[in-house]
């Protein structure tokens, strides 16, 4: 199954997708219209590095926005809390802490595999990318990628509309007492009275190794060049952007998406 | 495992957030997560005996996400003396077909609603 997967990768033309710093709510609106366009045929499948202006907490679909974020304390600190469209737990980002990427494409990018071995198969290109770059990376499924030093990231996937989106965001580096103000699971990861969501201690790419956040992400697009055989950088489609600003208004920048499970 | 501690009537996190008010009295929290695992979360209140208002919540991924609705469905107006075995049941008789749970199952949403209840 998989070396034909393999070959189905590499028989598509990529896209690569980076370089303007946009804000939160349009970050996770493009990877809907990203699923949505490769899944329906419309958009080449892309793989799309996130920059980003502000700090933010992006938290899973189906997680209660009460039980994660302090909300006082993160508007006192300017973090936009956005619900993302995938499962999973929440994420504190500060933009120049965090790599965070998503794999968009038709969902034959991944047929025959259940969800479990889906994630370990779209990251395995992030694994090579942090070997080769002396760290001892490791899948943890369902969705970590962890080192013998710790966490350093987790994926999340959804596949809808004929297509599958899979992003995963990494530590970089990490103010952690930012973080425990704003996140409650950090609170309760402190007081060890039990676990949370995302119990497992993260620790960041820059406490494994000397490497700038700009080697990384090229290490990482080289990895990926390498197992898809070529790799297209371009701008967004005019349209593709269109349609993402209007999905900021009519649901991720909205209060109702936000809080959908309160 | 420590990470399967029950968490029912942690003040710390149900009530928090002042819009909740007077409501959040009423309500229990319980928490579930299984080895290897996602966690899933049950707030819900009792009334006559049966459950009310029920949300359930956490890091597990699921396909379609329109299936919670029906996972909360299944749970709304359910007799809360019922077990494990019968509100997993109730759950699993409710999910559309094709739907996918990842990183947990019906039974461990009908844990979290025994330890909210506990």
């Amino acid at each position: 199954m998989t070396p034909e997967l393999e070959a189905r990768w590499r028989s598509q033309r990529w896209r690569l997708i980076r370089g303007r710093p946009i804000a939160a709510p349009l970050n996770h609106a493009l990877d809907e219209v990203l699923l949505r366009r490769c899944g329906g045929g419309s958009a080449p499948p892309t793989l799309r590095f996130w920059d980003r202006l502000l700090p933010e907490v992006a938290i899973g679909r189906f997680q209660s926005v009460r039980n994660e974020v302090d909300m006082a304390a993160a508007d006192r600190h300017g973090v936009q809390v956005v619900r993302r469209m995938t499962g999973g737990g929440a994420i504190f980002i500060e933009p120049a802490n965090i790599i965070t990427y998503s794999l968009t494409g038709p969902e034959a990018l991944v047929e025959g595999l259940s969800f479990v071995e889906s994630y370990a198969f779209c990251d395995r290109w992030v694994i090579a990318a942090l070997r080769s770059l002396g760290l001892d990376a490791v899948y943890q499924p369902i969705n970590d990628i962890s080192s013998s030093g710790g966490k350093i990231g987790g994926a999340a996937q959804a596949r809808r509309y004929g297509g599958v989106l899979h992003h995963t965001s990494m530590s970089y580096d990490l103010n952690s007492d930012r973080m425990l103000e704003v996140l409650r699971i950090g609170r309760e990861k402190l007081s060890d009275r039990g676990i949370a969501s995302a119990a497992k201690r993260v620790t960041p790419l820059r406490q494994q190794t000397d490497l700038p956040r700009d080697r990384i992400v090229e290490r990482m697009v080289a990895s990926f060049t390498a197992i898809v055989g070529g790799l297209d950088e371009e701008p967004l489609a005019e349209g593709e952007l269109a349609e993402a600003e209007a999905m900021v208004e009519t649901k991720y920048g909205t209060r109702e998406w936000t809080h959908l499970l309160p | 495992m420590a990470e399967q501690n029950a968490h029912a009537g942690r003040d710390g996190r149900r009530g928090a957030g002042p819009r909740r008010g007077l409501d959040s009295l009423n309500r229990v929290h319980g928490e579930y997560k299984a080895p290897a695992g996602k966690l899933v979360v049950v707030d819900t209140e009792v009334l006559d005996g049966r459950l009310h208002r029920v949300e359930v919540t956490g890091d597990f991924f699921l396909e379609p996400p329109e299936a919670l609705d029906q996972i909360t469905a299944a749970l709304e107006g359910a007799p809360a003396d019922l077990d494990e075995d019968a509100l997993a049941a109730r759950i699993e008789e409710r999910l559309p077909d094709g739907a996918a749970l990842i990183g947990f199952d019906a039974r461990a949403v009908a844990r979290a609603v025994r330890r909210a209840l506990a």
